[in-house]
C-alpha cells in the first residue's frame, strides 16, 4: 500500500502516481503497518515499531480483500501436500499465542479465507524459503523507535551512545558557533551605534504624520485582519480612523480578508458616532473585498474603479461616490494605513505597491507580527510601524480606554499564570528526578 | 499534446506576468493587466465553489441520514440563512447582528484557546532540563515581562532592553531568514516558469 503524499488515498502497491489526485508516488514510497499502523519506508520487509512481517501482512490483506470481493469460496486444498517448513515467526511476534508459531500454519489459516483461485496461486508459494528474519540492525533501530515513542515528559531518557560520525570536530560543534555568531550579531551594532539608536523608532510618528494631513488628503485603508484578532485590533483601527475623521482627512477602506469589510463597517460606525460630520460617501467610502492576494494589489494599481465597480455599503458606483473624486489611482493617496494580524500581507503591499508607487505605508499589526515586520522598518520601506498595546497607547494619548485597561490587566493576570505553570513544572519535574536517583 | 499544453500555458502566463513587471509597454500592460483580473475572478469564483462544496458535503451528509445529521442540518440552515440575510437589500442590521454577536465572539474564542495551548507548551517546555531549555525560559520570561504595562515601573531599562532585543537580534535574524525565503522564491518561480516543476500537474 502507498499512501499519497498529497491527499493520503491508499493506493495499490506498484502504482507511480495517486488513484486519486494523480501526485506522483515515486518519492513517497510507504508501506502502512496493519498492525500498529506506523508508517515505514517501502523497502522495508520488518515494521520499525512492532517488526511485523509487512510483506506477509500484505499478501494477507491482498487475499482477504479478493476473498471478500470473490463471494462464496470453494474448499480450500489440502494442507496436508505442502512439505513442512519449520522457520519461527519473528520472536516480536512469537509471545502471542493466538498467532500461529510457523509459516506453514500461516499459510494453511490464510488458505480458508480464500476463494479457490487464489487459495491455489498461494498453495503454490508454499514451498518458497521462510520470510527473513529482522537483522540486528533492524531490531535496533525499532527498539530505539519504541524507546522514544513511549518517552514520557517527565521520564528520562537514558542516554543513546552516538554512532560514529564521519563530520569533523568543528562542524559537530556547529552549536557552540551559532551561539557565538548570534551573540557577535547582537553586539556589533552596540559599536557602530550607541545604546538605544538601534531601537524601533517611537510609533508616535505615526501619529505626527497623520495629524499633518488635511481635508484635501486621502488615505487607502486596508483591513487585513481576520475577527479574531478584533479584540487586538480594532481599538488600534478605531485610534486610527478617529484621527483621520478630527482631521475630515478622506479615507478609502478595502479588505484583504472577506470578513474585513464587515470589521471596516465597525470601526467606521463607532467613529462615526464620534465625528457625525465624517459622514460615508462624503468623507469616507468602504468598497469591498479585494480577493487575490498579490494578483489583486497588481490589479488595483490598474486603477480603483475597475478593481471596484461599486461600494460594499450603498452599492453605488464609486465613480460618482464625492469621497472618490480625484482618486481613481492608487498613487494619488498621501499614505497608505494596512492594518494586519500577521505580516504577509503587509509583505504584499510592501512588494507590489510601494515598490511601485514609493507610497508611504504605515502598518498598525498585532504585536506578533512587529519582529517579523523590523526589517522592513529598518529599510525604510515601512514609514511606521504601529504594534501592539504600546502603539495603542501613542495613537490614543490622553485617553484611557477601558479595553486597553481590560488588556493591560489580562496581560498581568495570564503572565502571573505563565509563571506559576513554568514553576509548578520545573518543581515536579526536579521531585520526580530525584525519586529516580 | 496533453503534457506540453499545460506547460506552456502556464509557463507563458508566467513569463507575461513577470514581463509586465519589467517591461513598460502597451501590449503587455493589458495582458498583465487581463491575467491579475482573471486571478481575482479565480479566487472569487474558489470561494463560491468552496460553499457549493460544503452544501454539497453536508446536503449528503443530511440525506444518508447519518450519526451527524443534525450538525450538517444546522450548517445548512446557518449558511442559506446568513446568504438570505446578505441578499436581502437594506440597512443589513440583522447580517450585523449576526457578524457581531455571532461570527466575531466565535472566532476570538477559538483564538483564546491558544493560551491554554500555550500554557500546555510552558509545563512541557520549561522544564530546565539541559541549558538549552533555560536559555528558552529566561528569553520568554524576559520578553514576556518586557511588554507588560508595568516593566516600566519595574526599572525603565526593561522596555528598553526588551525593544532593543528585538530591534536587533530578532531582527537580524528574521533578515537572514527573509533573505533565504526571497532566494526560495526566486528558486521556485524559476523552476515552474522551466518546467522543472509542475505543480499544476501534481507534481
Amino acid at each position: 500500500m502507498i499512501v499519497c503524499p498529497a491527499c493520503g488515498h491508499h493506493n495499490a502497491e506498484g502504482r507511480t502516481r495517486c488513484e486519486i489526485c494523480g501526485a506522483s508516488l515515486e518519492h513517497f514510497l510507504y508501506r502502512v503497518c496493519p498492525a500498529c499502523g506506523a508508517l515505514n519506508a517501502a523497502d522495508r520487509t520488518f515494521c520499525l515499531r512492532c517488526l511485523t512481517n509487512l510483506l506477509q501482512a500484505e499478501e494477507e490483506d491482498i487475499a482477504q480483500g479478493q476473498a471478500i470481493a470473490g463471494g462464496p469460496t470453494a474448499p480450500p486444498p489440502p494442507a496436508e501436500s505442502a512439505p513442512p517448513v519449520e522457520a519461527p515467526l519473528p520472536p516480536a511476534q512469537a509471545p502471542s499465542s493466538s498467532l500461529p508459531a510457523t509459516w506453514e500454519e500461516t499459510l494453511s489459516a490464510l488458505s480458508d479465507l480464500l476463494p479457490a483461485g487464489a487459495a491455489q496461486a498461494l498453495a503454490g508459494r508454499k514451498g518458497a524459503p521462510p520470510p527473513p528474519m529482522p537483522s540486528e540492525e533492524e531490531r535496533a533501530e525499532a527498539a530505539l523507535f519504541q524507546r522514544v515513542a513511549k518517552e514520557g515528559t517527565t521520564g528520562r531518557v537514558p542516554p543513546i551512545s552516538p554512532a560514529p560520525s564521519a563530520v569533523p570536530d568543528i562542524l559537530a560543534k556547529g552549536r557552540v558557533l551559532f551561539a557565538l555568531l548570534l551573540i557577535a550579531a547582537a553586539l556589533v551594532p552596540l559599536w557602530f551605534a550607541p545604546w538605544g539608536e538601534g531601537r524601533l523608532a517611537p510609533t508616535s510618528g505615526a501619529r505626527t504624520w497623520l495629524e499633518a494631513l488635511g481635508p484635501h488628503d486621502a488615505v487607502l485603508v486596508v483591513f487585513a485582519y481576520s475577527p479574531a484578532y478584533a479584540g487586538e485590533l480594532q481599538p488600534l483601527a478605531e485610534a486610527f480612523l478617529h484621527t483621520l475623521a478630527e482631521r475630515s482627512v478622506r479615507s478609502i477602506a478595502i479588505a484583504s480578508q472577506p470578513a474585513g469589510v464587515g470589521l471596516a463597517k465597525e470601526a467606521y460606525r463607532a467613529v462615526e458616532e464620534a465625528v457625525p460630520a465624517y459622514a460615508y460617501g462624503e468623507r469616507y467610502a468602504i468598497l469591498g473585498y479585494l480577493p487575490g492576494q498579490e494578483a489583486g494589489l497588481n490589479a488595483l494599481l490598474r486603477g480603483l474603479e475597475q478593481t471596484f465597480a461599486r461600494d460594499a455599503l450603498l452599492q453605488r458606483p464609486t465613480a460618482e461616490l464625492p469621497a472618490l473624486q480625484g482618486l481613481s489611482q492608487v498613487a494619488a493617496f498621501q499614505g497608505i494605513l494596512i492594518l494586519s494580524d500577521e505580516d504577509t500581507p503587509v509583505r504584499q503591499w510592501v512588494e507590489q505597491v510601494h515598490s511601485r508607487t514609493g507610497l508611504p505605508l504605515i502598518a498598525g499589526v498585532a504585536a506578533r507580527a512587529a519582529p517579523l515586520l523590523a526589517p522592513y522598518q529598518h529599510a525604510g520601506q515601512l514609514r511606521y510601524l504601529v504594534a501592539g498595546p504600546s502603539g495603542l497607547i501613542e495613537m490614543t494619548p490622553g485617553q484611557v480606554d477601558r479595553r486597553l485597561v481590560a488588556r493591560a490587566n489580562g496581560l498581568v493576570i495570564y503572565f502571573a499564570i505563565w509563571c506559576a505553570v513554568a514553576v509548578v513544572s520545573n518543581i515536579l519535574y526536579w521531585r520526580e528526578r530525584r525519586r529516580e536517583g | 499534446m496533453k503534457r506540453i499544453l499545460p506547460i506552456i500555458l502556464a509557463s507563458g502566463c508566467g513569463l507575461l506576468a513577470l514581463l509586465d513587471y519589467l517591461i513598460a509597454s502597451p501590449g503587455i500592460d493589458a495582458i498583465g493587466g487581463a491575467l491579475s483580473e482573471g486571478v481575482i475572478i479565480l479566487a472569487a469564483f474558489a470561494l463560491i465553489l468552496g460553499v457549493l462544496n460544503l452544501a454539497s458535503v453536508h446536503g449528503r451528509r443530511l440525506a444518508a441520514q447519518g450519526e451527524r445529521r443534525v450538525l450538517s442540518g444546522l450548517l445548512l440552515v446557518a449558511l442559506v440563512g446568513t446568504l438570505a440575510l446578505g441578499v436581502v437589500p437594506g440597512p443589513g442590521q440583522a447580517l450585523a447582528w449576526i457578524f457581531n454577536y455571532l461570527y466575531m465572539p466565535l472566532q476570538a474564542t477559538l483564538t483564546a484557546l491558544l493560551a491554554f495551548f500555550l500554557m500546555i507548551a510552558v509545563y512541557r517546555a520549561f522544564r530546565l532540563k539541559n541549558s538549552d531549555a533555560a536559555i528558552l525560559l529566561g528569553v520568554s520570561l524576559f520578553l514576556f515581562l518586557a511588554q507588560l504595562p508595568l516593566s516600566g515601573a519595574i526599572s525603565p531599562y526593561l522596555p528598553a532592553l526588551g525593544e532593543w532585543l528585538l530591534a536587533v537580534p530578532v531582527t537580524a535574524g528574521m533578515r537572514g531568514l527573509l533573505l533565504g525565503v526571497a532566494l526560495g522564491t526566486m528558486v521556485t518561480a524559476l523552476r515552474v516558469l522551466l518546467a522543472i516543476d509542475q505543480p499544476f500537474r501534481g507534481e
